[in-house]
């Protein structure tokens, strides 16, 4: 263990797969496999970010377009209670899968195991209360986007026009959103499987760290949906 | 990308954020989270105004992500580099296609015209034949606890929940 | 100074025990096994070969489609009446829905299933580890990935063509793309494809970005790369940053047909030009992920085949960035008839921009076969013609981008032929070129010379025919994506479609080398055109590991001037002169 992350040292059998990990036969050595998976991720997330700039666009400009309405639609359709909730959770799952990482790196396997979990907890959280506290109802009330929009007010409330637009990008942009959080749930999952295998510890903990990348790529966005969704105008 | 001499705390030659830091940040994270709620519904500086605040302070937030619980503040300077290129293209794609939107107007205005959609109403109009005009009334009916939804200033929340809901499933007998 | 040979310049085509020294070609056991060997491979010199059989099978389809559409074009529809006062139509051939729908999918097959994957992830596959002396590509599954999902997509883009085809158009612009009755899903299919598509070619470019990044050889720094693989980063540069937006247009117009979420609606308060936005973000950017590869294997061909050190070296390579950059501002010029005029002037203005690094290649090229030790081969010719056809497509483009002249010339046969001259005459004629001159590499087999040279040259004449009438087709007022046309044009476009069956005559010549040579064809010797980059310096074709050795670089990619090229008699190839160290050959 004291030797270069290169050198296969002493017998496999007695250590662990971290231990033992050697990189696959086109790198040169570990850390190189490291850094080009993580630069690879980097770049993964670039394109994970630009595809959710299609709808930041859009949502900026029917925002410019209809600034009213969105207004209106926004404060009635949303309850920032929910958004500011699920924000809180998001952060703490950021935080604690850094955390993650911190203790993989020290090879603080009970930690590790113990702070994946959270993250997976807050992951499932946000799910859940997005689809039990927005979705489901949103569906019954007939709160959907465009065409199949069918909600007729209620309290005084008469909808605009650009209803069905904004819920239109509410509903695109939090369901690409949201199958991003299922997507890094299960890939947390598969981490914390690993973690309990002991696959993972100082020196490497590569999908660890990129899956960890994804899943503040997923806070990143809410971080910037959250405010422009729930808390218009 | 030397080989580091590890020895069980210096996480195979990889930096490694320290923990009250990574705390540290988080709180910050939480303390701007509800800076922005505030701001949003109890400072009025215009819809713009109200929008750059929040604007700023996401982008605050997710430059901590960012720099720390992401490690690009100690990672490979590439690694920003794509961040930032990628940040240029989405910057590019907005400014242009929100340039042109927002001036069609200036030169022919008949290019800014929108047709409106007639979805709203059609969904009014199958509403009240199902429940009939009275019952619509009944239900558009705004009482001393509801909220006003048409307005947008300092409120919250308004005319969401589970009143709504029952409205829906229980006809129009939900407001007497 | 004489050339210092690396570690594997020992490296003979076959004669070793050695499994790891066998070519990559050679057959793992019975054909079952074979098959299973290559449908599992992570090895990118398979990946390589097999998107190249895949892209040029693409190429064929849209190429049928291509040609029916020019059949149906060589005549008007005449419509008169019979004694009996029923309309008698003469010259048609296809009606117009079915027109609607080969234009369509010749489009989208070009582009999506041919153009993009060809000279990147077929050519580039093959070519980038090996030029860089890697073992393989940095993420040898996600290459394999990439390639199913190519794969997928291609199936999708099938069942869309299987349900009825498509006619929308291969930009499936809104709102006449919402419009196709939503029980018809072949629209959904197709953008679903694309969607997929795009994935295949996001990976594909991370790949080769962390690839050039993490995996050169010892002492190849990055100006000692080949400039093939320059271009190749540029691409994957510009496909990591601009085909997620495509990703996304697409999702949203599936979304919008099945979910009618009205966001590119005019009837839901949608916009249908922020469709275009959407759409050209990308689909200008990936003009360039299909011209760039052609432009790298350019410098290849001059460079080898004139034997002359490329001129202006980082000039070419940084134009490769330049024209990366430059491709993610000009995407308005698209929609000059559709947008504000305020900022159609301003995307007017930057796409002149694009004519400065363009202009810089070609004349490096040209000035690279100045004094050069030109080989009169197939990939030299093929070099040639792209620098003709090439320069009229770019030049054209510039007509294009004028705010002004484009508003005459929009949407005419003017600009059918201003892109076939950039996607056919620059990215196709350079990819045939580089298919050519790296056959011998990937198979191991020589190609027939005179046979392809032909081929070559009525895949020119045929292309020029086909392609430079449209020019005067478009002035004249010829729209393009119709079926018929007035009677003033029947012979312009019989010339056009009398073109295209040179072009067809010109590819079946090449189909029957490529076919003879892998029958055939003479055994190649791993260096058979004299070149000084890394992937001549292993056997032809390449072993399973590409090399013996990693490879250490001695010298440039073209440092014709100062070293035997490996493989080579230093008697075929005599260094200029055995200057004392210190002076400069001129």
């Amino acid at each position: 263990m004291t030797t270069a992350p290169t050198d296969m040292t002493g017998d496999g059998a007695s250590q662990t797969y971290w231990e033992r990990y050697r990189h696959q036969p086109h790198w040169r050595n570990n850390d190189d496999e490291y850094t080009a998976a993580k630069l690879g991720m980097w770049l993964f997330l670039t394109t994970e970010l630009l595809l959710f700039s299609g709808m930041f666009v859009a949502y900026t400009i029917y925002r410019i377009l209809h600034a009213d309405e969105f207004a209106r639609a926004s404060h009635y359709y949303l309850d920032w209670r929910v958004g500011a909730v699920n924000t809180a959770v998001l952060l703490i799952s950021s935080f604690t899968v850094a955390m993650a990482i911190r203790n993989a790196q020290l090879n603080q396997q009970f930690w590790l195991k113990i702070n994946l979990f959270i993250t997976i907890i807050c992951g499932l959280f946000f799910l859940v209360a997005k689809l039990a506290l927005e979705y489901w109802p949103k569906y019954q009330k007939g709160e959907v986007p465009g065409g199949f929009f069918s909600y007729p007010g209620s309290h005084g409330y008469v909808p605009s026009d650009y209803d069905p637009l904004f819920l239109g990008v509410y509903w695109v942009a939090t369901a690409i959103h949201g199958s991003h959080v299922l997507i890094g749930v299960l890939l947390l999952g598969w981490c914390l499987w690993r973690a309990q295998k002991r696959h993972f510890g100082p020196r490497h903990f590569t999908s660890l760290e990129n899956v960890g990348l994804f899943w503040h790529l997923v806070d990143l966005i809410w971080i910037f949906l959250f405010p422009l969704l729930y808390l218009v105008g | 990308m030397s080989s580091h001499d590890a020895h069980g705390h210096d996480g195979g030659g990889h930096h490694v954020a320290p923990r009250n830091l990574l705390l540290g940040v988080l709180i910050i994270l939480l303390i701007m989270t509800v800076l922005t709620v505030y701001t949003a519904l109890y400072v009025d500086v215009g819809a713009v105004g109200n929008l750059i605040i929040a604007l700023f302070i996401a982008i605050f937030k997710s430059a901590l992500v960012v720099g720390f619980f992401m490690h690009l503040h100690w990672d490979n300077k590439f690694n920003a580099v794509a961040l930032l290129y990628c940040l240029l293209a989405i910057g590019t794609f907005m400014l242009f296609t929100i340039t042109d939107i927002g001036s069609r107007s200036k030169i022919e205005p008949v290019r800014n015209e929108i047709i409106p959609s007639t979805q709203v109403r059609d969904a009014i109009n199958a509403w009240k034949e199902e429940h009939g005009e009275e019952a619509y009334e009944a239900r558009m009916a705004v009482h001393d606890d509801d909220h006003h939804g048409d307005d947008h200033g300092d409120h919250e929340g308004d005319g969401h929940g589970d009143d709504d809901h029952a409205g829906d499933d229980h006809g129009n007998d939900e407001d007497h | 100074m004489s050339s210092t040979h690396n570690a594997t310049a020992d490296a003979h085509a076959g004669g070793h025990d050695d499994h790891h020294d066998v070519s990559y070609l050679k057959p793992k056991g019975g054909m079952m096994v074979t098959i299973w060997d290559w449908m599992t491979t992570i090895d990118h010199k398979k990946i390589g070969v097999m998107y190249l059989f895949a892209s040029l099978f693409a190429f064929f389809l849209g190429g049928v489609f291509a040609l029916l559409v020019r059949l149906e074009l060589f005549a008007p529809d005449v419509a008169t009446l019979d004694a009996a006062g029923n309309p008698i139509i003469q010259g048609q051939i296809f009606n117009p829905d079915l027109y609607n729908r080969f234009f369509t999918l010749h489009g989208a097959i070009m582009v999506f299933l041919f153009i993009i994957p060809a000279i990147p992830a077929a050519l580039g596959n093959f070519c980038l580890p090996l030029m860089l002396g890697a073992k393989d590509v940095a993420f040898p599954k996600l290459n394999l990935t990439s390639w199913y999902i190519y794969v997928v997509g291609a199936i999708f883009s099938v069942v869309a063509i299987a349900l009825g085809g498509v006619d929308t158009g291969w930009t499936f612009y809104t709102p006449y793309s919402l419009d196709t009755p939503e029980e018809h899903w072949q629209v959904t299919f197709m953008t679903l494809g694309v969607f997929i598509l795009g994935f295949s070619s996001i990976f594909t470019g991370m790949n080769f970005v962390v690839t050039v990044h993490k995996l050169r050889a010892p002492g190849l720094g990055w100006f000692d790369m080949p400039l093939f693989v320059w271009a190749i980063y540029a691409t994957a540069i510009i496909q990591v940053l601009a085909t997620p937006v495509l990703g996304v247009t697409v999702l949203l117009l599936a979304l919008e047909r099945i979910f009618k979420i009205g966001i590119f609606d005019p009837s839901l308060g949608g916009d249908p030009v922020l469709y275009q936005h959407f759409f050209w973000f990308y689909s200008h950017p990936a003009v360039y992920i299909m011209i760039l590869p052609g432009m790298g294997i350019m410098s290849e061909l001059i460079g080898v085949h004139s034997r002359k050190k490329v001129f202006g070296y980082r000039a070419v390579a940084f134009s490769s960035l330049g024209i990366a950059a430059i491709s993610f501002i000009v995407w308005g010029h698209h929609m000059f008839t559709s947008q504000d005029a305020l900022i159609g002037a301003i995307f007017s203005a930057l796409t002149f921009l694009v004519a400065i690094p363009s202009a810089i290649k070609v004349i490096n090229w040209i000035a690279t076969l100045y004094k050069g030790s030109i080989r009169f081969n197939t990939p030299m010719l093929y070099g040639l013609a792209f620098l003709f056809t090439f320069s009229i497509g770019g030049l054209t483009g510039l007509f294009l981008g004028t705010l002004s002249t484009d508003m005459q010339l929009h949407d005419s046969y003017f600009v059918v032929a201003h892109f076939h001259y950039v996607m056919m005459g620059g990215a196709a004629i350079a990819l045939f070129g580089g298919i050519h001159h790296w056959w011998p590499k990937m198979f191991g087999k020589m190609y027939n010379e005179p046979a392809a040279m032909l081929g070559c040259a009525l895949v020119f004449i045929g292309f020029n025919v086909t392609f430079f009438t449209q020019f005067f087709l478009g002035t004249q007022g010829m729209p393009r994506r119709y079926s018929t046309y007035v009677q003033e044009f029947t012979t312009l476009h019989q010339i056009s479609t009398i073109g295209s069956w040179i072009l067809l005559a010109g590819f079946l010549v090449h189909l029957a080398t490529f076919i003879h040579s892998l029958m055939a064809g003479k055994q190649a010797p791993p260096n058979p055109w004299g070149g000084l980059s890394l992937e001549w310096e292993t056997a032809s074709p390449p072993i399973e590991h590409n090399f013996h050795h990693e490879p250490v670089v001695h010298y440039g990619p073209y440092d014709f001037d100062d070293a035997v090229p490996p493989f080579c008699d230093p008697a075929d190839y005599p260094l200029p002169d055995p200057l004392p160290p210190g002076e400069k050959s001129h």
